[in-house]
Order: structure tokens, then sequence, then C-alpha cells
């Protein structure tokens, strides 16, 4: 089976399990909730009254400037509230992976039961593998990057004008961004691996993923590749409504909103879309 | 080619023993020519970036006293070592990116030879001075020479100078890159003397630009014969050598206080005119001349010639270039008087020099990038802004290092209304990888003077705008001080003014200060003068001290007003109490078709500040009531607070102090309305998007997992 059909099978797979990522959003606007709470009270004490309120729906220097004066010592604060949730998130997401990939992998409709039955049958599996991927990512940002960086630097130092410094400081972002794919994609399947095998040692699966991908990687990543091109159309698709929608009344705030949601979603269904290719590209190469 | 260099020579004789006036020169009848004038000869060796120069220096002694020596700036030599002033302060202020100077990349400059004109070797005299406080013992950015005799007052005294200088790589303003050069703060510069204060000569420093006094100055710049050079003044001549393949321009001009001058084969060179009657309509001349209360002749403005050295990966913004120039040759010609030069140069610093974005007599540094969106308004903020400098600096030339903010505020002010002219609001300028925002994201629009108010109001309580430049607590308080809460603060005496007074000070304060080198008392004069106010007071709180500006309304309460209230009262001798039930009685009977209501009303006004209003500038309290009437009352605003009552027969639905929006120094706005019934939307709207952004930063986390 080619790439497409996985794909047009996974996004069939990834749009049947629709409560599962009704499930997945709730959790991200409910975690989102808890530090924009807060927020919200905030700006309601100090703009709720005022006539500056009514601009609030926009960036602007009028109040952004009041805002930094007002709670420049809560910086540190502001800080530590998006990062420890973000932190917190990333963790409740080893969990969560567990079920995601453990329910689309059983095909059906996702119940709570069985998500959180899988949800905990792998966490601590999946925990060794987030550990797995430390010193992995270590690596990677410590020294591979700026070892494949350091002609493009080279390139940028001795640069005549503007135009080659762009291009080479966007095609190390480029090669970032690959490189990171192709371990997230190793990862990937290694918990795919664990969850389609039952294997519980999380080193033979990531000898089992190394090999696995190592034989047919140019596919592995290409399949990988288009699903993180989806992920690019549909934030274009985003930005390009956004950017049109107009700024004032009632209805475009609501529609931006139910729009912003439906990106949030999108996001969402890409994230199970990934697993679920991985598991059919996994399937059929295991019966091929 | 000849008879051309004789030409010059015989120029340059003329200039330096003061007859005639050079082409470029700006009507100077009835005036006293400046103290200065300078000759200088340089060669530009490109091998080694190095400059070899000699220099013939003229100075008058103008005042009352004897004077034993001269105090020069050797500006070069804050990029010698890690000794200097600039060095120490890059260092204690961790600005690493100044302090990170590269081995073999060191600049510096030498007076190899410093005689009298006829022949005392001044030489052995020599010695670096280091007076700024705190001291840094190694600067050699200042140096002083003792004459055998002190020059008497009216006397003239004449130098002969060598120097040698090697450009530093990419120091502050000057550096070069390849075989490209920003060449400024280049030659050594005699200080100011002050008439009973001695020389006014400060050291270089991290967070400081310049001071130097009005001359003539006849350059000639010798250079590889493919670079193209531009210059701060008119060419006069250019002489190509044919064994040394090098070419020497000549650049004379009076009347300005510095000099600088850029070379690179890379540069693309047009030139254009402004021409006044194309660009200013008859319309305008009139409502300027009405505004400022002068003859229609007095604001006619010349034509000059525009030119443009750009980098040719700019090329496709050479119009946007010229029209940022026009606009800033029309606006500040019609505003503050006409350009009095011939020639105006803007250069698109060469790439990696680390010059853009800074002003020199007739010649400004802009900055651009080759992906620029159209909606985000640089370089031509950055070229307006330059060339105002040329005003502000070039002409009225106060001392940027203990009064910056005279010329940087003034211009940031002045530039902001240029902008809002000629342009309106512009997109914010945010770029990834090199790559605008703007063309992925719509990003805020805003004019200047709202961006400035917004960073003004974050700087208040750490300097006072008028801080010598380099006692300021950071570049960052340096820099937000004396550019946008001094624009801000200006911006707010426009309102409190009027445009039209605000517009006649303007005017005034530079004409009576052109060639001249104002101070902040002067300002404040000119102010007084013309408003026919004593505003003393708002340069006290607003520019002298750390005081935040912030009234606002505290609460707004609506009640009805009782009839009748509870208790005992003494009715015809007896004591009868007035009971609840009482009350009600009494409303009831008073609830006829034709009674109405009455409302009590309760705005309190707080000072949440520490900045007063002065007397005669009482703020403007207005109340809005639900039918639709309003009342106005004023607070001098002495007191922390203060509470007003009005008694209506409708409820209040609005209380806002400075309706006018004449306080933009006020540091809260939020505070400065009060609505009885909240409105939501925007907030709502506030929340939403951060609650999405917060999404995506959560499931981009997850993604780790």
């Amino acid at each position: 089976m080619g790439n497409f059909k996985i794909l047009g099978k996974g996004m069939a797979t990834a749009s049947r399990n629709y409560g599962l990522l009704l499930w997945l959003w709730l959790i991200d606007v409910a975690f989102a909730l808890v530090i924009v709470t807060p927020v919200f009270l905030l700006a309601k004490k100090d703009f709720g009254h005022s006539l500056v309120g009514g601009s609030l729906g926009r960036f602007r220097f009028e109040w952004l400037g009041d805002l930094a004066y007002r709670y420049q010592d809560l910086l540190p604060a502001i800080a530590g509230a998006v990062l420890v949730p973000a932190l917190l998130f990333m963790g409740l997401f080893i969990f969560l992976n567990g079920g995601i990939i453990g329910r689309v992998a059983a095909g059906g409709k996702t119940n709570l039961q069985g998500f959180f039955a899988d949800c905990g049958k792998y966490l601590w599996r999946f925990i060794r593998v987030f550990l797995l991927s430390l010193p992995v990512y270590a690596v990677v940002f410590g020294g591979l990057l700026r070892l494949l960086a350091a002609p493009l630097k080279a390139w940028m130092r001795n640069a005549s004008g503007e135009v080659p410094v762009i291009i080479a400081s966007n095609l190390q972002l480029v090669i970032t961004v690959l490189i990171l794919s192709i371990i997230q994609m190793f990862f990937d399947y290694m918990k795919v691996h664990i969850v389609v095998y039952d294997g519980r040692k999380v080193l033979g699966a990531a000898a089992a993923t190394l090999s696995f991908i190592g034989k047919r990687f140019i596919r592995a990543w290409g399949l990988y590749l288009l699903v993180g091109l989806l992920f690019i159309a549909a934030t274009a698709a985003f930005l390009v409504v956004t950017n049109i929608l107009p700024g004032t009344g009632r209805l475009a705030f609501g529609f931006a909103f139910l729009w912003a949601q439906a990106y949030i979603l999108a996001r969402i269904w890409i994230k199970v879309l990934f697993f679920a290719t991985e598991i059919d590209f996994t399937r059929i190469n295991w019966v091929e | 080619m000849k008879t051309r260099s004789v030409a010059a020579l015989c120029l340059a004789a003329v200039l330096l023993f003061g007859a005639g006036s050079l082409p470029g020169a700006p009507e100077t009848t009835g005036q006293v020519g400046p103290p200065l004038r300078y000759e200088i000869w340089v060669d530009l060796d490109n091998a080694q970036q190095m400059l070899h120069g000699r220099e013939e220096i003229s100075w008058t002694n103008t005042s009352r006293y004897a004077v034993p020596d001269m105090f020069f700036h050797l500006y070069t030599n804050a990029f010698k070592n890690e000794n200097s002033t600039v060095m120490q302060e890059s260092k204690e202020e961790s600005l690493f990116i100044r302090a990170r100077v590269k081995e073999g990349e060191w600049g510096w400059v030498d007076v190899t030879k410093i005689a009298l004109e006829d022949g005392t070797d001044l030489k052995p005299t020599a010695e670096f001075v280091t007076r700024d406080e705190p001291q840094h013992p190694g600067d050699q950015t200042v140096m002083r020479v003792t004459f055998p005799e002190p020059v008497a007052p009216g006397a003239t005294v004449r130098l002969r100078c060598e120097f040698e200088s090697r450009v530093p790589r990419s120091g502050m303003r000057t550096g070069y890159y390849k075989d490209s050069y920003f060449i400024s703060q280049w030659f050594p510069k005699p200080g100011v003397y002050e008439e009973g204060k001695g020389w006014n000569c400060h050291e270089y420093h991290a967070n400081s630009e310049f001071f130097a006094d009005f001359a003539d100055f006849i350059v000639h710049i010798t250079v590889p014969n493919n670079f193209v050079v531009g210059s701060s003044g008119k060419l006069i001549d250019s002489l190509p050598n044919a064994v040394k393949k090098t070419i020497t321009h000549t650049y004379a001009q009076t009347r300005i206080h510095d000099f600088a001058w850029t070379a690179s084969p890379g540069f693309i060179k047009v030139e254009r005119e402004f021409i006044a009657d194309q660009e200013v309509t008859p319309q305008e001349y009139e409502e300027t001349a009405r505004q400022l209360g002068l003859p229609l002749e007095d604001v006619r403005l010349p034509n000059v010639k525009m030119t443009l050295l750009i980098e040719k990966q700019h090329r496709s913004q050479i119009d946007r270039h010229f029209k940022a120039l026009r606009m800033a040759l029309k606006y500040y010609g019609l505003w503050y008087g006409p350009y009095p030069y011939e020639t105006v140069t803007m250069v698109d610093p060469p790439f990696r020099t680390g010059s853009g974005g800074m002003e020199y007599p007739t010649l400004f540094t802009a900055g651009t990038s080759v992906l620029k969106s159209r909606k985000v308004l640089s370089p031509e903020g950055v070229i307006v802004h330059e060339f105002g400098h040329g005003y502000w600096y070039g002409l009225s030339a106060n001392n940027e290092f203990e009064e910056a903010w005279l010329d940087e505020g003034i211009n940031t002010y002045s530039t902001g209304k240029v902008m809002a002219k000629a342009y309106g609001p512009g997109e914010l300028g945010a770029s990834f990888k090199g790559i605008p925002v703007g063309w992925f994201l719509k990003l805020p629009e805003s004019t200047d003077s709202e961006s400035d108010r917004a960073a003004a109001i974050n700087i208040v309580e750490v300097d006072p705008v008028v801080t010598p430049s380099w006692k300021f607590y950071n570049g960052g308080s340096y820099a937000l001080n004396v550019y946008e809460r001094a624009s801000t603060c200006l911006n707010t005496l426009e309102r409190l003014l009027g445009a039209d007074v605000m517009a006649r000070v303007m005017r005034t304060f530079h004409t009576r200060f052109r060639f001249k080198h104002p101070a902040t008392q002067d300002f404040v004069a000119v102010v007084n003068e013309v408003s026919e106010k004593d505003m003393a007071w708002f340069f006290e709180q607003m520019f002298s001290n750390t005081l935040n500006f912030d009234y606002g309304i505290a609460s707004v309460r609506s009640v009805e007003k009782p009839i009748r209230v509870r208790g005992i009262f003494d009715v015809g001798g007896i004591k009868k109490e007035t009971t609840s039930r009482d009350i009600s009685k009494l409303k009831k009977k008073a609830e006829g078709p034709d009674e109405k209501k009455v409302y009590l009303t309760t705005v309190v006004l707080r000072r949440f500040g520490e900045a007063r209003v002065g007397s005669g500038a009482p703020l403007k309290m207005k109340v809005v009531f639900e039918d639709g009437t309003e009342e106005v009352r004023f607070w001098d605003g002495q007191e922390r607070w203060i509470k007003m009552t009005f008694e209506k027969t409708a409820k209040a639905r609005l209380a806002q102090i400075d309706p006018d929006g004449v306080w933009v120094i006020d540091s809260n706005l939020a505070n400065n309305s009060y609505r009885i019934k909240a409105g939501r939307q925007g907030v709502f709207r506030f929340a939403a998007k951060i609650l999405f952004i917060l999404q995506n930063v959560l499931l981009t986390a997850s993604s780790v997992s």
C-alpha cells in the first residue's frame, strides 16, 4: 500500500474517532483555561469599567504599555504560569498517548473506559520512552545541529549581503525541523511498536524500531512529512481566513473564536493522524 | 583636471582665511562666522583599513578669557582596547555586542604630529585626560595640548596636525566590512570652549552621542578609484590619480559641527532634486504662515539636491527612500525653517559596518533590509528621524552628552508628527529569520506617538529626562527617557498649549538657536515666552524628576436621593421618629406621574502618581448621564483625591477624567474612565486570544511527550 493510501486510511481513522478528538480538545481547553481565568479576571478588573476595555480585542499600544507598566514585576510569575502548565501538559500527554495509540490501534469508536485503560497500561513504558528521548534530544541540540549548521554559519559570516544570510538562516531552520521530524518519527514508531506488539522492553522496541525504520526510511519519513504538510496547510488556511475576518462586531468575534477552535481541533486531528498513519504503516509492512 | 585642483586649493584658502562664501553656505549676513575652520586631507588605505590624515585647524578665542590649552576628541580610541570608557561601560552593562571586539579588529587614532603654525611642537605637551565621573583612567578619547602662551581673547591660533587611524571592524557608528567603510568621529576634533567654564570635551561614552562647535570644513578624501564616496558637505572637485589608481574628492561646507563620509565600491549613487514648489502647495504655505504668525516669504522653502547612496541589494527601495526624504525636507522646513544647506546625502549603511540610523551634518544613515513589508514604515521612519537631526542637533546644536533630550526627544516628537502627516499609522515591524512576520500575521498598527507613549510610561521612575547621557541607569533608561519619554512629554505639552502655540514655540526655539548650543532652560524660556504662561512646573515635574503621572477615577456611584431620612427629628418642639415605613409611605405618595426621581452621583477622583498638574492647568472631568446630559468640572489635582457630587434627575452612565486626552504621559489610561455598566466584550476578546495562544503552546509542548 502506498503512502497516499495509508494517509487516506489514516485520515478516515482519525476522523472516525471524533469522541477522542473532542476529549483531547476538552483537556487542552481546560488546561488553558486554568491560566486564562486569572488573566480574564484581572482584565475585567482593570478594563471592565473603562472605555479602554473596548479596544482590548486588538493589540494596541494604548493598553499594552499600561499593562506592561502595571505588571512589570509579575513577569517571572507570568512566565512561570505558562511554563509550568506547559510542562505538566507535556507530562499528561505521556499518559494520554497510550490511550490515543491504543484506541486508534484497536479500531472502532473510543470509549472513555478503554481509553483510560490504555493510558494506564502503557504509562510506565511511555515514561521510559520519554526518558530515552531526552539524551537523544540533548545530543541533537547540543552537538548535531551545531555541526550541521557550521558550514551555513561560515557562509553567513563571510556573506557580502543580506540575501545569503536570510537563505542560510532559513536553511538552518529547515534542517532543524527535518532533523527533529526524524527523531519525533522514531519515538512515535517506538510507541506504536510497543502498543501494536504489546512490547514491554523499551530498549528492545528501540532496536526493533531502528531496524524497521532503517529498512524503509524514505517511505516512513515521506509519510511522516506528508502529515506534516497537512499541518502546514491547516495553519496557512487558518491564517488566511483570520487575516480577512473583520475586526469588530459580535458576529465576527463569534466566528473568529469558532474558527480558532476549529484550528485547534485540526491540530489535534493531525496529532491523531500521525499515530494512525504510523500504526497502518507498521501493520502493512509487517504483513508485507 | 589640474585647473580644478588649483581651484579647489584657492577655495580652501578663501575658506581658511575668511573671505567670501562657499557654494552651499547658508546666509550668514550680519552673523559672526564660526570660531573653527578645518582643512583635512585623508587617504584611505583599503588593504590595511588605515586612514592617513593631515589637518589644519584654525580656532578663534571668542571668549573674554585667555585660553592656555586645547582639548581634542580622539573618538576612535574608544575602540583601542578594553580600558576605554566605551568598553568599560559596555562591559558594566553587559552590552556584549559592543564589548566583544575580535582580535585584529580594534581601531585607534594616533596624533603623530601637532604643532603651531610657526612650527612650535605641541606634541610633548600632549596628554590624555579623563574628567568624567566615574573615572576610566585608561581612556584615550580626550587629549589636551598646552600652548606656550595662552591664546588671548579675540586671537586666532592655527594648528597643524598629522594623524594615523585604524578603522575599527565594526565600532559604534563607524567601521568597515570587506571593502565598505563608514567613517565618522575620525579626525582629531577640538572640544567646545565655553565662556567661563573652559573646554567642554567629554570622553566617548557607551550611552551618549556628541557635541562640537560650528566650523567651516574643507576635506580632501583619497580612496581607490572604484569606490563610490558620500560625504558631509558639497562635492567641489574630484581629481583622479591614474598611477596610484586613486581618486581625491574635495568637499566643502560652512557652519557645520561634524564631518562624516562613507566609501564603498558596492554603492549605487542616485541624485534627485527636492523642488519646493512641487512639494508644497500655496495653501500649505499660507496655512503654515498663518499658524506661525509669519510673513509668507519666511516660510518658503528652497530647492535641495538629494543624494542617495544605496546598497545594490536594496535598489528596489530607492523610491521609498526619496519619498521619505522629501516628506522630511518639506515638513521640517515648513515647521522649523528652511533647510539652510544646498545638499543632503542619505546613506543606506554598508552591510555590517554598524553605522545605521545615525546623523551627521548634511549626511545621515538610514537602514533597511531586503525583505520589507510596505505596511512597515521603515526605512521611512529612520530616514525622517535622521534627516530631522539635521535640524535638532545639526542646526540647534545642543550638548548631546549633557542634555540629549534636546535633540533626541524633540526630534522623536517631530518625527512622529511628520510620519503621522505623511504616512499615518504603520504596522509593527517584526521579522523572523529575515522574513517579515506581517506577511503571515495581522500585526498591530500604531502611530509613533502611541508606541512612544507605551515605552515612555515604563521608564518614568528610573531617571529624570534631563540627566547626563552616561549617567543614566542603563542604555534602556537613556534611550527610553531621552527619546520616547521626552517626546511623549512634548506631545502632552502640545495638547496643553494648543497646536498653534506649540508650533510657534518650536519655530521660535529653532530659529533663535540655529547655529547655537541651546540648553534646557532656553527651551523652557521660549515655551514661557511664546505661550505667555509659566510652564516651569511642567518641566520640573516631567523632565527633571522621576514622578509617575497617573490621575484616575476611583469610583462612580449614583443613588436615588432620599426624600426623608430615618431618625429622631424635632417637629414643633416634639421629638418625632421617622421610620423606614414612614419613608416608604412618603415614597408611594410621591410617585405621581409628574414626579421625577432625583439622583445623587458621587465621583471620586484620585491622584495615583506622584506627579501633579500645575496651576493654570486643572484637570477636566466629565460626567455623562443616562438622559444624555453632560457635566464638566475641573480639579486642581493638588491633593491625593477629591469627591465631586452631582444632583440630577438621571443616573450617571460614565465619568471621564481628561476626556480630551491632553495628558498622554498618564501611565494608566484605563482608569481615566469609568462606566457604571461594565462592558465585557473587549475583555472576552482579549481572553479568547490569550486562550488560543495558550492552547497552541500546550499542544506544541505535548508533541515532545
